[in-house]
């Protein structure tokens, strides 16, 4: 196998230092300057709201609920996930082509979506039902992970396993082989799920309480005090523990991708040869029906019945359906648009910042990917008020662009950036040196080296990087509330029709988002007959 | 390298092309706390009215007001709002202490009475909701036993019966601290100890407390707004509101509040939106609206549907004195709700 590192191909290091340069005034700067400003509340140097970090009983216990929350979704997101992937990808299962794409289709949902449907059909309550809640809105990245790992490793090295040591040793050897993989989804996973203090706070209405270290966190802000003052430097530090056990998580999901880079593609692979699952069939195929059917069908009904008024003691009808669409259509035409178009935006921003990022971190600059993760480490709040500094500041130029759509991109575009650094920079890495190094034996210059060689060979993952970038856009709720060009998204939209009771309108809504957020996975599917579920 | 400059102009053309909608000199900007669906109608009829195009930014409930109170702290180097317009009066205070606010006559809300306006004219109060007990009369079919006091809510006979947003945001925390500065810090700790021994439900917020009790299975009766009860009253549930404590305290009754941000753009504007926002003509509006709210000013003309204020017996509270209060039992109130 081809793992060598092609050393050969020099990206545009100008590009690349002007894009470095960017993201790190964008996202980095910001962030340290508020991490220093906690140490200098009301104008000196203090501890104080440092030494307030944990100091209650009560965080404590949530800082641990996040711990366990987070690792008991992860497990059930890697069952769920990484169960169908192997389904999908290793056995004969009726439907595999399609049910792997579908094990993709949870994204498309909130997770507060799929967890307010839950709570239609069910009273069950607690921590099994939040981390199974979150487990399949997030069991996407495990899937696809997982996926792609099975898909790298070489079918003859398994078969001679098989032969030389036994079936049991033959599927160790395909676990460690795409245990990186694994790792990978798992701990995506885990970083999306403790982030989240949506869902754990709604199942907590039913008096089991479950409160996570990210309600907590998120409740310091809702009442910062000014800039400077203790109060908004104790909202600062209170985020540490989280973004360390993020970090950590995130750290640790790095070594695991770059161990994973020994498997690599090379012209003469021969896939993984399928095993016949037997009487298993049946059974195999309900499972891999669990996660399209809890992430995507269960909201789909559910947003559907209220659309047609099943929150209301009226009963449902298909007049208020339609009422309820056209409501949706005649006045919120122009947010759904506006927020298809910041999403794209975003998803593209994304693919231009990450590709010279990814390029130069795959080749001889991996720190960068430690790097680009601190956006999606630190809580959506903290950037949001991060980038509020920034944009803000009359003394800059940046200042007009503040209440622009431009804020909103740059925000979303830095907040899931490490995604897409992640993504190409393994891609990249998988690259065989031997087609640069043909290449640059015939005489091509970089320039079309990168445009016949490197850039058809990372488009398919930089199509899927765009597409992740534009989902995760249209479920991020926290920048668009912050950001001033958040205004019309119809996540914050969505989120304040519900509350104010809205949920005729708000189901009709949440569906057409979901469309909207299947578009570019439709349009994919369409153009080259692909749903490209692993090219993550 | 040669594609370098392909990159760059893709990011200066996506940048571009987003940044080109930038707000016009007239504009005037408005940050809103309260429902955006109707809000937006009276927003639209000042545009239409005034030929002032309003840019509104409005939050969400379910945020905890992190936006736009965190958004106005943040600005005030470089302010942009000119008009803040409150579904609540106490993060308002804090920002009137803050500085961010400009005092102001306030011509709009003449018939109002002082007592719902900032002594030093930082903001004034117009279009109020009141804590109610919402009670779904099948559950408890008797009127005579049905609970007519918050203290209902902690009262044996109703062990398991009730609930409650939890009080840690939103008007649950203003009642709350309402209650530590009328009934003093034993009497609140008497209640807050009495709601854990009791049984109360709670709940994530006001809408929650809504739900719950007009579902078929759960909580008889809860403590929540009348936009909210409206809600319930709307969608057809069997639902009655009580105003508590009518031969006692009182029933609490939040204002909304506008107030003008200090050094904004475009304060000219700014004021005459809003004088129209406090005036008793919107009043009127947003009692017609599905969160009827109760008009402040005298003499105002009252929907039906809505409870006038001179129609039931208001507690009195002194709402600077509760903003202080609230800042200094948070930290206990999130000890013993869990958060």
């Amino acid at each position: 196998m081809g793992g060598k590192v092609i050393q050969s191909a020099r990206p545009g290091s100008k590009t690349f230092w002007l894009v470095l340069l960017v993201f790190v005034l964008l996202a980095i700067l910001p962030l340290l300057y508020l991490f220093f400003g906690s140490f200098f509340p009301e104008g000196s140097f203090s501890l104080e709201a440092w030494r307030k970090i944990l100091a209650t009983e009560t965080e404590r216990v949530q800082l641990l609920h996040s711990a366990i929350l987070g690792g008991l979704a992860t497990l059930f997101a890697l069952l769920l996930g990484g169960g169908t992937a192997w389904l999908t990808e290793r056995t004969d299962l009726p439907m595999a082509r399609a049910l792997g794409p579908m094990a993709l289709l949870p994204l498309l949902f909130p997770p507060i979506v799929v967890a307010m449907s839950f709570a239609d059909l069910s009273t069950a309550t607690g921590l099994p039902v939040v981390a199974l809640l979150l487990g399949v809105s997030h069991a996407p990245f495990a899937a696809a992970l997982t996926a792609r790992g099975l898909r790298s490793i070489d079918g003859r090295l398994y078969e001679s396993t098989l032969l030389a040591r036994g079936r049991l040793r033959a599927e160790l050897f395909l676990l460690r082989q795409c245990l990186a993989d694994i790792l990978a989804g798992a701990l995506l996973v885990l970083v999306f799920v403790l982030s989240n203090h949506g869902v754990p706070e709604f199942f907590s209405v039913k008096k089991k309480s479950w409160f996570v270290y990210s309600e907590a966190v998120f409740l310091r802000w809702s009442a910062p005090g000014k800039p400077g003052s203790l109060r908004a430097a104790e909202a600062v530090a209170s985020s540490a523990p989280l973004l360390l056990l993020i970090g950590l998580a995130l750290l640790i999901c790095l070594r695991a991708r770059r161990k994973g880079t020994l498997v690599t593609v090379a012209s003469d692979f021969r896939p993984l040869p399928l095993r016949a699952l037997g009487r298993g069939k049946l059974p195999a195929l309900l499972f891999a029906l669990i996660l399209p059917l809890l992430g995507i069908v269960m909201p789909l009904w559910r947003m559907l019945l209220w659309s047609a008024g099943s929150t209301a003691n009226h009963g449902t009808s298909m007049q208020t359906a339609i009422e309820s669409f056209r409501r949706v259509v005649t006045e919120l035409s122009g947010d759904l648009g506006y927020t298809l178009g910041m999403a794209a935006l975003a998803g593209g921003l994304v693919v231009l910042v990450a590709l010279p990022l990814a390029w130069e971190a795959a080749r001889r600059k991996p720190w960068i990917e430690a790097l680009s993760l601190i956006p999606l480490a630190v809580p959506g709040v903290l950037l949001g008020v991060a980038l509020v500094r920034l944009w803000n500041d009359p003394h800059l130029p940046l200042a007009r662009l503040y209440d622009t759509p431009a804020l909103l991109v740059a925000g979303y575009g830095t907040r899931f950036l490490p995604l897409g650094v992640l993504a190409l920079a393994n891609a990249a890495r998988r690259l065989p040196a031997s087609f640069d190094e043909a290449a640059r034996l015939s005489g091509r210059g970089p320039v079309l080296r990168w445009l016949k060689i490197q850039g058809p060979l990372l488009l398919p993952t930089a199509v899927s990087v765009f597409i992740l970038g534009y989902i995760l856009s249209l479920r991020e709720l926290d920048l668009a509330v912050i950001l001033p060009p958040g205004n019309d998204m119809v996540p914050r939209r969505l989120a304040n029709i519900v509350h104010f009771g809205n949920e005729d309108v708000g189901g009709a809504l949440a569906v057409l988002l979901a469309l909207g957020a299947a578009l570019p996975i439709l349009m994919r599917i369409l153009l080259t007959g692909k749903a490209g579920r692993a090219d993550l | 390298m040669r594609r370098g400059p392909l990159v760059l102009l893709g990011t200066v053309t996506l940048f571009l092309g987003t940044a080109c909608s930038h707000k016009a000199e007239s504009d005037v900007v408005l940050y809103c706390a309260t429902d955006q669906h109707t809000a937006e109608k009276i927003v639209r009829l000042f545009e239409k009215e005034t030929g002032i195009p309003v840019k509104a930014r409005y939050d969400t409930e379910a945020n905890k007001t992190v936006g736009l109170v965190t958004a106005l702290m943040e600005e005030a180097k470089n302010p942009r709002a000119d008009v803040f317009w409150n579904n609540e009066i106490i993060h308002t205070i804090r920002l009137g202490k803050a500085g961010i606010l400009k005092p102001y006559d306030w011509p709009g809300a003449k018939g109002i009475e002082a007592r719902w306006k900032d002594p030093k004219g930082r903001f004034a109060g117009f279009a109020a909701r009141a804590r109610v007990l919402i009670v779904n009369t099948e559950k408890l079919p008797d009127p005579k036993a049905r609970p007519k006091s918050i203290w209902d809510l902690i009262d044996p006979r109703f062990k398991g019966k009730g609930v409650m947003a939890r009080p840690l945001t939103g008007t649950t925390l203003t009642h709350v601290a309402a209650l530590f500065q009328t009934l003093g810090e034993k009497e609140a700790r008497r209640f807050l100890d009495g709601l854990k021994k009791n049984e109360v439900a709670l709940a994530k917020s006001n809408g929650a407390v809504m739900r719950m009790v007009s579902a078929k299975e759960g909580p008889a009766f809860g403590l929540t707004d009348t936009d909210d009860f409206n809600v319930a009253l709307r969608k057809g549930f069997p639902v009655i509101a009580v105003y508590p404590d009518q031969e006692g305290m009182g029933t609490f009754v939040i204002p909304n509040t506008v107030a003008l941000i200090k050094g904004s753009p475009n304060p000219k504007n700014g004021k005459k939106l809003a004088d129209f926002l406090c005036s008793a003509r919107v009043e009127a509006l947003l009692a017609r609206s599905g969160s009827a709210q109760i008009p402040l000013h005298k003499g105002a003309e009252v929907p039906k549907e809505v409870r006038p204020l001179s129609s039931f017996k208001a507690a009195t509270w002194d709402f600077a004195k509760a903003a202080e209060i609230m800042d200094k039992i948070l930290p206990e109130l999130r000890e013993r709700f869990g958060i």
